[in-house]
């Protein structure tokens, strides 16, 4: 339960990795943007680290906007443990928000939301 | 948070320079934009940044699927090509009788006319290098892959890729300049009993279990093209397809050419850049007051953003269609066709197979939010391309801002894209809009881009 809670949180102290300076100390996945950040209007590719997670599910939305991305992501289990996720695109600047589903060791799913702001270019 | 969510603070900040800006000629000055009084109007440090990302255009991006994309020879070919209204079933048009120099590469028409009336309003070609999908509903990936699409529609151009075929062979000129940059025809290429007359497939049309798309044997039963493309040889139809995709790429190498010079816009961003008071008043201040607007309040940027002033993507306006006439999906059908198109980018006749150049078409995907969505058009240049939007529905760029500013109506399908709310522009407030988006307009490309080349030149 205290690591649900810590993940409530975790988007805030995950914010700074959106310029590819993840924090090793952030429990419980680490989210590792490419340098400069998540690009305008461009597939990229990232990863993250999952923490002994299982990423079962990859998707982002533009709250404000109703409406998510047009690309379905598509992930993969590293030798070194992390996922490397391929096909995300954020294609309007402003705020998203992307969503990591995860399952435990227990066998129970949750959403991690991972929130970052894209500028103009 | 919305980078343009109009904060409280944001606002009255905005209210405050709005208010402090030197009293203009008001509705008297021009909406072309062009005053002799040049008031410099005030931008905020982050107005000023957005701006500089609108400016300049940068090269053209590379073409993988298209070897031949900047091959001069190519586009030499493709300029025959798009000029030749033998490429028509009747031999009275051609891809310039939709997008025609004179006009903005466009037509001028609400609906274009091609053998038929058509659904669509015809897109300006200026910058159709930039793009990263093709018409409206963004059906073609590629410049090459789009202009078959045209030349072979019952209702377009009414041409048929065996035609192609044998025109090609039968004209010296055309045929050497081919075979100089694609290799040799097929064999047989003269020969109507192999190339016949009038043989094209079927567009790609997807299919569910609701709507099954019609067998080949089908079609051939209701349309004379489509039977004679089934008494065609496979090794055949293949070679016309081949013949299609090239004549297709020699369009794009030519198509790439059509980029205006720099607007008065570049020219301002650039004083923006160097504090140059001289360029700066390359805008009048009422297109700088619309650039302000562009970037602020109206949030035109949104999705007319990067140095294209679009980002080629797809948005529900919720232009409303009246009871009773017909409508479309648009962009969901868009991503079902071209995912099945034989003539993607990741297809057999496609130039490109590395994953990087197909990525586009690996990922894509759509949900309910892409009904009624159609492409977010660039802006540079739109003054010349009139009428607007997917079915020509508005005559003129004050129309378009007035749409923006009251959005009556709702979408026939999907929703309207929930960041779009009534802007209550003010009657300058629309006019300095038009200013701004006037103010996009470059130079026309080179004259000897917009006429045909004389058939027996040989120059450069």
């Amino acid at each position: 339960m205290f690591a649900r809670i810590l993940l409530l949180f975790l988007p805030i102290a995950l914010l700074p990795s959106c310029s590819g300076q993840a924090d090793d100390s952030d429990p419980p996945i680490r989210v590792v943007m490419p340098d400069g950040g998540a690009p305008l209007n461009q597939i990229f590719r990232f990863e993250i680290d999952p923490q002994g997670y299982e990423l079962t599910g990859v998707d982002a939305d533009m709250p404000a906007h109703g409406h998510g991305i047009n690309t379905t992501p598509e992930f993969e289990l590293l030798e070194n443990g992390r996922y490397r996720i391929d096909g995300m695109k954020l294609h309007m600047p402003g705020a998203w928000e992307i969503y990591f589903d995860l399952k435990a060791e227990d066998g129970s799913f949750f959403r991690m939301t991972y929130p970052l702001e894209i500028g103009f270019e | 948070m919305n980078l343009l969510a109009p904060a409280p603070v944001f606002a009255a900040a905005i209210a405050l320079v709005w208010a402090l800006v030197p009293a203009s000629p008001g509705l008297t000055e021009s909406a072309k934009g062009i005053s002799a009084k040049q008031d410099p109007v005030e931008l905020s440090r982050r107005e000023k940044n957005i701006a500089q990302t609108l400016s300049p255009l940068p090269a053209l991006p590379v073409q993988p699927s298209n070897r031949f994309a900047d091959d001069p020879a190519a586009a030499r070919l493709g300029q025959r090509f798009f000029y030749d209204s033998r490429l028509s079933k009747d031999g009275d048009r051609s891809c310039a009788s939709c997008h025609s120099p004179g006009l903005g590469w466009s037509d001028g028409l609400a609906l274009s006319e091609g053998i038929a009336v058509l659904n669509r309003n015809s897109p300006s070609l200026l910058h159709a290098g930039y793009q990263r999908w093709m018409f409206w509903d963004g059906r073609a990936d590629s410049l090459w892959s789009q202009a078959r699409w045209p030349l072979e529609h019952p209702s377009e151009m009414g041409f048929a890729r065996a035609d192609l075929v044998r025109l090609i062979a039968n004209d010296a000129l055309l045929r050497s300049e081919y075979e100089a940059i694609f290799g040799k025809l097929p064999e047989g290429a003269h020969d109507v009993d192999r190339f016949r007359p009038g043989g094209r497939p079927p567009f790609p049309r997807p299919s569910d279990q609701f709507n099954p798309a019609p067998s080949l044997e089908e079609l051939a039963k209701l349309d004379a093209g489509h039977a004679a493309w089934l008494a065609m040889q496979k090794a055949d139809r293949d070679a016309a397809t081949r013949v299609v995709a090239n004549f297709g790429k020699a369009i794009e190498a030519f198509e790439r050419k059509l980029v205006p010079g720099p607007s008065p816009f570049d020219t301002y961003v650039e004083g923006l850049r160097e504090d140059d008071p001289s360029k700066l008043a390359a805008l009048s201040t009422s297109a700088q007051r619309g650039l302000k607007a562009f970037v602020g309040k109206a949030q035109c940027v949104n999705c007319h953003f990067s140095p294209l002033l679009s980002g080629g993507e797809f948005h529900n306006l919720g232009l409303e269609v009246a009871e009773g006439e017909a409508f479309d999906q648009g962009r969901p059908t868009g991503i079902r066709t071209v995912k099945i198109d034989p003539l993607n980018g990741r297809g057999k006749f496609s130039d490109a197979q590395e994953w990087q150049s197909n990525a586009k078409l690996r990922y894509l995907s759509y949900d309910e939010h892409t009904y009624g969505a159609y492409k977010a058009p660039s802006l540079r240049n739109a003054a010349r391309s009139a009428p607007y939007m997917h079915d020509g529905r508005f005559a003129s760029l004050e129309e378009v801002v007035r749409f923006y500013s009251a959005l009556p109506g709702r979408p026939p399908v999907g929703h309207r894209e929930e960041t779009l709310l009534p802007l209550d522009l003010t009657e300058q407030e629309v006019l300095d809009l038009v200013a701004f988006l006037e103010s996009l307009e470059g130079p026309p490309v080179a004259e000897a881009l917009r006429r045909p080349i004389p058939s027996e030149s040989s120059e450069d």
